[in-house]
């Protein structure tokens, strides 16, 4: 990779460090991708087709979040990017410096600062706002693939809103289970139209999409499609009377914050079958932590929880 | 006109920023219908003004030589044609059917919304955009308060409707926008961009987006919103 520092330039914070054009991509590839985004909103779920291009990472490594978020960018934008709702994890970290680099963005790790969320596989606990817009890597857009392999054939089935093979699939879960398994990339129905893959989230992020007050944009960069919820947008996940919808439950709270109500990781400790289970949003750990510690300080009960612990238990996490 | 007289106008002061700034005015008002959005960055206005600056904004943003333009004949000029071809690189459009864009800057003659191409059952995407003037400086009859609902409305104590007026349109367009309507997932989407500007000081339009899965109906007391900053 060629690059030409520009000292004056890179002195300055608020100024890209490297000669590419702002954010990366050329001005006629954004404009190609914010046509394809603006159909994608008009269209709650369906997935259209964009001229994907090379990016400097592999597929696999958010090349399609990447190019949707490098679309709507703008300088002013405050960015943040997490990897299974993680601030920490490689692949936040290098996207948030490519970002960094490449647009000279301001990043954060704070759900409720960031303009831009680029996610892989998770949506921040703390509810979204409105203005917000939530870019998400997507690995396999096309919920039908599974049970049919054919493109041509799922774009007829989408066309003519013939969904049951995906029905079939969660009743076959119940036959086999007794219950419906999918436990992430469960299928929504978008505005009463479109089934959709919502990427590999937990199912236990789903009742999140629905009414949304963000705009939620979805990017494949392998398969070469975008498709979007609008805000404010009905989401539902597909389910039978009989076995209605359901959220996955943890028996304990989270070991560091004590939280109830978030989604928890299994976190293995050693080799004698110790685990613990943490949450997986680190924004939303640390910010409970803090104010954890700051009443407690404020108690003078002293802090049960400091910030070494933390971080070696998400350090811990990591590996 | 000799072709010499015609001089290339400049487009945006900032190509990329303002370029990105109008994209987002332009997704933040069609993911949020019947809102009145600001847009942010204007290009200078041409000389013969029936491509007002918020259309030109549009073209000059989202339009390039993927993207062929229709323009209505109000719109059409030898200098707008110049000035697209010189910025946007955009094939000119014959027919409304062939276009990606359309620019309609004299709406109560513009074609019936069927003239447009609505997509295809399996690539409904590839239709129209249609960006239309309007007149919001004029204080419309009552009777022209429109209310929508759908995907990017967000619910009140009136239920899931928003308010906007719009002037200009003819007499057609929300029949033809309810059938346009039905034809979901295909149709035309539309941008309305107000042909004036309404402040004092800097210079600023407005734009309003109807995507093709908003309802639309007269409005009962409503009132109307702004995202405008």
């Amino acid at each position: 990779m060629t690059t030409t520092v520009n000292s004056a330039d890179g002195a300055s914070s608020n100024q890209p460090s490297v000669a590419y054009n702002f954010a990366y991509l050329d001005e006629q590839t954004k404009r190609m991708i914010r046509r394809s985004i603006l159909k994608a909103v008009a269209l709650p779920g369906y997935q259209v087709p964009f001229g994907g291009r090379e990016m400097p990472m592999p597929y696999g490594w958010g090349t399609g979040g990447i190019q949707v978020s490098a679309s709507v960018l703008g300088k002013h934008d405050v960015f943040k990017v997490i990897d299974q709702g993680s601030d920490d994890t490689t692949n936040a970290v290098s996207i948030r410096s490519f970002f960094a680099r490449v647009a000279g963005v301001r990043t954060t790790t704070d759900t409720e600062e960031a303009d831009i969320i680029q996610t892989r596989h998770r949506i921040p606990e703390q509810p979204l706002r409105e203005g917000q817009i939530m870019v998400y890597q997507v690995p396999i857009p096309e919920p039908l693939r599974w049970m049919e392999p054919s493109e041509a054939e799922t774009r007829t089935l989408h066309a003519l809103e013939e969904y049951g093979v995906m029905h079939v699939k969660l009743y076959e879960d119940i036959a086999r289970h007794g219950e419906i398994a999918t436990s992430f990339d469960y299928p929504v129905l978008v505005n009463g139209r479109y089934v959709m893959s919502p990427s590999p989230l937990p199912k236990f992020d789903n009742p999140k999409m629905n009414q949304c007050p963000a705009l939620q944009l979805f990017g494949a960069g392998r398969e070469k499609r975008i498709y979007a919820i609008p805000p404010y947008t009905t989401v539902k996940s597909l389910d039978f009377e009989d076995h209605p919808f359901a959220v996955q439950q943890w028996n304990e709270p989270c070991a560091i914050c004590g939280a109830t109500d978030s989604y928890l990781d299994e976190i293995i400790t050693d080799d004698a079958g110790g685990r613990m289970f943490v949450c997986s949003d680190t924004d939303h750990c640390f910010k409970r932590v803090a104010g954890q510690s700051l009443s407690a300080a404020s108690d003078e009960e002293g802090e049960f929880f400091t910030t070494e612990v933390d971080s070696s238990v998400h350090e811990r996490r990591k590996k | 006109m000799s072709t010499l007289s015609i001089a290339t106008a400049p487009g945006f002061a900032r190509p990329v920023d303002d370029a990105q700034a109008v994209f987002r005015a332009v997704l933040q008002a069609l993911s949020r219908p019947g809102m009145f959005v600001c847009l942010p960055a204007l290009p200078p206005s041409l000389a013969r003004d029936e491509m007002t600056q918020g259309m030109l904004a549009l073209a000059l943003a989202l339009c390039d030589q993927d993207s062929p333009l229709w323009l209505d004949s109000a719109a059409d000029s030898p200098q707008t044609r110049h000035h697209l071809r010189f910025h946007c690189a955009s094939p000119f459009a014959a027919a409304p059917e062939q276009a990606a864009f359309a620019f309609i800057s004299r709406p109560e003659s513009m074609p019936r919304l069927s003239a447009f191409h609505a997509g295809r059952a399996d690539f409904p995407d590839r239709s129209a955009t249609l960006v239309i003037r309007v007149d919001c400086s004029a204080e419309a009859p009552e009777s022209e308060v429109m209310e929508v609902t759908g995907p990017g409305v967000k619910g009140n104590e009136r239920g899931i409707w928003q308010a906007f007026r719009l002037g200009g349109l003819p007499a057609w367009f929300w029949t033809d926008w309810r059938d346009n309507q039905a034809l979901y997932p295909l149709g035309v989407d539309v941008i309305f961009v107000e042909s004036a500007n309404s402040g004092q000081g800097a210079p600023s339009v407005r734009i309003l987006g109807l995507p093709r899965t908003a309802r639309v109906r007269k409005a009962v007391n409503a009132k109307e919103g702004s995202l405008c900053m």
